[in-house]
């Protein structure tokens, strides 16, 4: 094969497989439903990428026993792909099941698929100030970090008082979820295009 | 043969052909001096040729980050895609109108690393947060297919770091199986085989031993100091290593005679684990499905056979040396058999089985002695083989295992005698007369092999 075609051939599939990441984000923002979910953000920094957020939302612990526990099922190990039962809600989306298989939520339900970073056999109680038994799941679900601008990533990791900082995430059938806008008090402070 | 190879066996034959009355003293003295004034410029082209196409990547990819903020959405995406076709058309251009090939590997080298720098960069703009082995494998697929395409020894050297980093974050960190990195091997070998690409071929059997270290992260398994099945998966592992390396000790491609290094490293250093008395004494009692590990026994046992009995056939060893190899070689087999198995498990309903049975289970000091026995017969025929085939390496390995050997069983010998100043005193002694012994028999070997390569 000429060296000439070989470049071009080269050149197509890489910049084919760079579109197929946009393309594919794109498609879970454009086609998946919205849903507002309330968020517990944190302070890091990337030294590569600059400013950026990270969120912590109530879904990313899902208590597993107790009596908030979740209902599905119960035997989880880190790493593993789970998908939560959504009941969205305009005060932000709550989780109500939490299952191995999509099959297993109702149609009436949104499903979102995660990946349990890690699971907690304990919690500590404020108010006893003792670490009791309470089984506990981190999950992440690809929603967890969003880059600002440089130098205003403050005013959404450390919002002034009073202020409430809510994600809108568009879920599409696949379960996976992608940041629509980021919400300060309920109006949009980001909000997502293709160019 | 690559500039520095060409060089070295030049320099090995110039001598003989100077005897022959072929070349004068004076003409193969200019003749050396030639090609080394030659392949010192080439060096440093390479050198620099790469330096050059890394310091131009991270420049490039300091100056994005530096003015990320001023720029849109839109033009960032230009920006990194005219990057990347800029280092491919380079390539194209330093390659066929330029004439300057080295030049031409920095800029597949770079275009290496303006892909990877184009996931990363697309995945903030977007804000992707995917499974982060998956951006590390697409990378490694980029530089594969440059080095496929391109024919670039650098960037398969590129891609191959990479793929191990994803097989190492996707086995140990996610400690998942990472069976697509199966498919990344058998691909990477098509540009393998048509390029005699050593550093490159070293790295992929490399990569295939990183793959197979990483079975022990697996849940699957279970905790490395609660189960068995470690020693019995790294038993199958070093069976099934030691037969790739005879596999490719008796072929003559340059693919195999790269990697076989490698795979008799690996070997090596799985057998010697096996010499240490207490090795897996602390392990659980075997315990569970006994089927699957027969059957992976009876896989590996038969890669295994079908390189030994390679290696016999185009061996031109004497019937009673080729005799003594083939019981080395089965004793190897049977004793790893042995690890697999260590309470006999499979000799239950054999006549005379109960005696085998009785050899294990591990921890016992008769099976470290066969493997200590073993080892060293192991080494002397490595050897052997390193003085016939003139494989300095060889040679090499089969003493720097032996000096191994022999600082392992002094430190578990005279262990107890550690807070003696006498401890220090005699083992120094001992250690010194040996080395010395030892180094002048391997110069000695190496010498031979010399000589009997220029007569």
């Amino acid at each position: 094969m000429n060296l000439w075609l070989k470049i071009t051939l080269l050149v197509v599939v890489q910049v084919a497989a760079l579109a197929a990441m946009i393309a594919d984000k794109q498609w879970t923002l454009n086609t998946g439903t919205p849903v507002v979910l309330q968020t517990e953000p944190v302070d890091p920094r990337s030294l590569f990428m600059g400013d950026y957020a990270r969120f912590a939302y109530p879904i990313s612990r899902l208590r597993l026993d107790g009596e908030t526990a979740l209902g599905g099922d119960k035997d989880f190990k880190q790493h593993d792909t789970l998908w939560v039962a959504l009941k969205p809600d305009p005060d932000g989306a709550k989780a109500v099941s939490v299952h191995h298989q999509r099959s297993a939520i109702g149609p009436e339900l949104l499903a979102l698929k995660g990946e349990v970073q890690s699971l907690n056999e304990n919690e500590w109680d404020r108010a006893t100030n003792k670490s009791i038994p309470q089984r506990t799941l981190n999950v992440r679900y690809g929603i967890e970090q969003y880059y600002v601008q440089e130098g205003t990533g403050g005013e959404v990791e450390r919002p002034r008082g009073g202020e409430k900082v809510s994600i809108l995430v568009a879920i599409d059938a696949r379960g996976k979820a992608g940041i629509l806008a980021v919400l300060l008090d309920g109006r949009e402070r980001y909000r997502e295009s293709l160019f | 043969m690559n500039d520095r190879g060409f060089g070295k066996r030049l320099a090995q034959e110039l001598p003989r052909w100077q005897k022959e009355g072929w070349v004068s003293a004076e003409g193969g003295q200019a003749i050396l001096a030639d090609l080394d004034a030659r392949h010192q410029k080439l060096a440093w082209a390479s050198s620099l040729a790469l330096i050059g196409a890394l310091l131009l990547g991270i420049g490039v990819i300091t100056w994005f980050a530096a003015h990320w903020n001023e720029i849109s959405k839109l033009m960032k995406l230009v920006l990194i895609f005219l990057a990347l076709v800029a280092s491919h058309v380079a390539h194209g251009f330093c390659q066929t109108r330029g004439a300057l090939p080295k030049l031409a590997q920095g800029m597949a080298f770079l275009s290496v690393l303006f892909f990877g720098a184009a996931i990363m960069l697309i995945g903030q703009i977007y804000h992707i947060d995917a499974h982060f082995p998956d951006g590390i494998a697409l990378w490694a697929a980029g530089g594969l297919l440059t080095a496929w395409l391109l024919g670039s020894q650098p960037a398969m050297v590129t891609s191959i770091a990479l793929a191990a980093l994803w097989t190492w974050t996707e086995q140990v960190e996610y400690r998942a199986m990472n069976w697509p990195l199966l498919g990344y091997l058998t691909l990477a070998t098509v540009p393998l085989l048509r390029h005699d690409w050593k550093i490159a071929a070293r790295g992929w059997g490399g990569l295939s031993i990183l793959w197979m270290i990483g079975w022990h992260a697996q849940p699957w398994i279970g905790e490395v100091w609660e189960s068995y099945a470690h020693i019995r998966l790294f038993a199958l592992q070093v069976l099934g290593i030691a037969g790739c390396w005879a596999l490719a000790q008796a072929s003559e491609h340059p693919l195999a005679r790269a990697v076989r290094g490698d795979f008799l490293l690996a070997a090596l250093i799985g057998a010697f684990v096996f010499t240490f008395p207490d090795f897996a004494s602390h392990h659980a009692v075997p315990a569970g499905e006994m089927a699957p590990w027969f059957a992976a026994l009876v896989g590996a046992a038969a890669l295994y056979a079908a390189g030994i009995l390679r290696l016999v056939r185009a061996s031109d060893l004497a019937t009673k040396r080729l005799r003594i190899v083939i019981a080395l070689s089965t004793c190897f087999a049977l004793l790893l058999a042995f690890e697999v198995f260590p309470q006999g498990d499979f000799l239950r309903g054999i006549p005379q089985g109960d005696f085998l049975r009785g050899i294990g289970p591990r921890g016992g000091g008769l099976p470290a002695l066969l493997w200590n026995a073993l080892f060293l017969g192991v080494l002397y025929w490595i050897g052997d083989l390193g003085i016939r085939h003139g494989d300095r390496l060889m040679v090499n390995r089969a003493f720097i295992g032996f000096s191994i050997w022999m600082l392992a069983r002094y430190f578990d010998t005279f262990w107890s005698l550690l807070d003696r100043a006498l401890f220090f005193m005699a083992g120094g002694i001992l250690l010194l007369a040996g080395g010395g012994w030892l180094e002048r028999r391997r110069r000695a070997l190496l010498h031979d092999i010399e000589e009997r390569r220029q007569s």
